[in-house]
C-alpha cells in the first residue's frame, strides 16, 4: 500500500501532504522530511553526481520525481523489485497529472483552502488508483520478465 | 466388477499415452531452455510442476507397456500397473505443490499462509501414496488401485482446487490487461488450467463408468481417451500461454496494432 505523498516546493517546504499510516503527523515532521529530500537531492546536484530518484530507507522506500517547480515524493513500505520499477512509473504519473492539473502550485502561498482541500483529495484518488494498479500490473510484469 | 478392474491394457491407451509422454518432454525441454535463459523462479517452479507431471505420464505409460507385453495372466500376480499408477499418483501431487508456489509466485504474493493448506493436503496423498507403493512390494497382486481407490479421489479433488485457483487469477489478470499480448497469454494460462482440470474428471467419469454403465465395463471408456487429449490441448495450450513462441507473439502484435 502506498504509505504517504509528498508534495514539496523546490525550496523544500511541503505544499500538500497526504499521509495515510500517520495521519496526525505534525507539520514540523512534514517540514522536516520535505527540507532533509530537498537538501539531499540538492547536495547531490551540487557534487554533480546526479538526482535522487529512489532513496531506501529499509523502512520505507521513497520515490521521487521533480518538475522545475515542484517535487512529488512517494512513500512505501519495503517491496520487491518488480514493484519498484511500478511505482517509478506511477510516481511520474503523479507529477505529471499533478503539474497539468494544478500549474500554479509551486505558488503555494497563494492557495487556497479549498485548493489545498481539492489537491489533496486529488492525490488521495491517485493513491488509491495507484495502489490498485500495482495490484493488477504485478502479475503480468512477473509473468512478462520471467517467460514473453 | 472384478473384470472390470482385471481388464488388461488396450494396445490404444499404451500408443495414447506414450505420446502424450514424448510430447510432454519436449516441452519440459522447452521450458528447461527458458530457465537456462531466464533464471527466474516462476520458469523453476512451472519446469518442476512439467517435469514432475512428465515423470508421472512416463512412469504410467512404463507400466501400460510392461502389462500390455505380459503374457496372459501374469499382470495380474505382479501388477507393474498398479505400482507405476501409484507413483504417478505421488508425483502429481508433487506437481500441484509447485503449481501453487506458481500462484504465490506470480499472482497471490500472500506468503505461507496461502500455500500451506495445499502443501500440507498434497503431502497427504504423498504420503499415502508411498504407503501402498510399500505395501506394493510385500503384496504385488493386482488391486492396488481399486483398494486404495480413496487416494485417486483426493487426489483429483486437490487437483482441481489447485488449478482452478490458477484459472482464477490468470483469468482475473487477463481482465485487467488492457495490451493484447499479456491478455492473450494469461488466457491461454487459463485455458491450459481447465484442460488439465478436464483431464482429472473424466479420469473420474472413467473409474465411475467402470461400475455404472455396462458399455464400459472393460475399463478404458471414452473418458479415459477425452482425458488424454484434454491434457494434450493443455499441454500445448500451456506451451502458447507460457513460452509464448515467436510466430504467435507476432500473429499478437499484429492484430492488436
Amino acid at each position: 500500500m502506498i504509505q504517504a505523498v509528498y508534495i514539496i516546493s523546490r525550496t523544500g517546504l511541503p505544499i500538500v501532504v497526504v499521509d495515510k499510516g500517520d495521519e496526525n503527523s505534525s507539520f514540523s515532521d512534514q517540514a522536516l522530511f520535505s527540507g532533509i529530500m530537498t537538501a539531499i537531492q540538492a547536495a547531490m546536484e551540487e557534487i554533480d553526481v546526479g538526482t535522487p530518484k529512489f532513496v531506501d530507507t529499509r523502512k520505507f522506500e521513497i520515490f521521487i520525481e521533480l518538475s522545475d517547480n515542484i517535487a512529488v515524493a512517494l512513500l512505501r513500505k519495503v517491496h520487491t523489485d518488480v514493484e519498484r520499477s511500478i511505482i517509478h512509473e506511477i510516481t511520474a504519473e503523479i507529477l505529471g497529472d499533478i503539474s497539468s492539473k494544478f500549474p500554479n502550485i509551486s505558488d503555494y502561498n497563494l492557495l487556497t483552502e479549498e485548493q489545498i482541500e481539492e489537491i489533496e483529495h486529488f492525490v488521495e484518488e491517485m493513491m488509491k488508483k495507484g495502489d490498485k494498479e500495482i495490484a493488477q500490473r504485478k502479475a503480468t510484469k512477473i509473468v512478462s520478465d520471467s517467460f514473453w | 466388477m472384478v473384470d472390470a478392474w482385471n481388464n488388461k491394457v488396450p494396445l490404444s491407451a499404451v500408443i495414447f499415452e506414450t505420446f502424450i509422454s514424448i510430447i510432454l518432454v519436449v516441452v519440459v525441454v522447452l521450458i528447461l531452455m527458458k530457465y537456462v535463459q531466464r533464471r527466474k523462479k516462476p520458469v523453476l517452479y512451472l519446469f518442476l510442476t512439467f517435469s514432475s507431471f512428465t515423470l508421472a505420464s512416463v512412469i504410467s505409460t512404463i507400466g501400460r507397456w510392461i502389462s500390455y507385453l505380459a503374457p496372459d495372466g501374469s499382470y495380474l500376480t505382479v501388477s507393474y500397473t498398479d505400482l507405476t499408477t501409484m507413483t504417478a499418483f505421488l508425483l502429481i501431487a508433487i506437481s500441484n505443490c509447485f503449481v501453487i508456489a506458481f500462484v504465490e509466485t506470480v499472482f497471490a504474493n500472500k506468503g505461507v499462509d496461502f500455500a500451506l493448506p495445499f502443501l500440507v493436503t498434497n503431502g497427504i496423498v504423498v504420503g499415502m501414496s508411498l504407503e501402498a507403493i510399500v505395501y506394493w512390494f510385500s503384496n504385488k497382486e493386482f488391486g492396488l488401485i481399486r483398494d486404495r481407490f480413496y487416494i485417486l479421489v483426493l487426489l483429483a479433488i486437490i487437483s482441481l482446487v489447485s488449478y482452478g485457483i490458477m484459472i482464477y487469477f490468470a483469468f482475473k489478470e487477463s481482465r485487467h490487461n488492457t495490451e493484447k499480448l499479456p491478455r492473450t497469454g494469461f488466457n491461454l494460462i487459463a485455458v491450459y488450467g481447465i484442460s488439465v482440470s478436464l483431464l482429472f474428471i473424466f479420469f473420474a467419469l472413467d473409474s465411475v463408468s467402470i461400475t455404472l454403465i455396462a458399455a464400459f465395463s472393460k475399463g478404458y471408456s471414452p473418458f479415459y481417451y477425452l482425458g488424454w487429449t484434454f491434457a494434450m490441448i493443455g499441454v500445448f495450450l500451456g506451451y502458447l500461454g507460457y513460452i509464448m513462441p515467436g510466430w504467435l507473439k507476432k500473429i499478437i502484435v499484429k492484430k492488436d496494432s
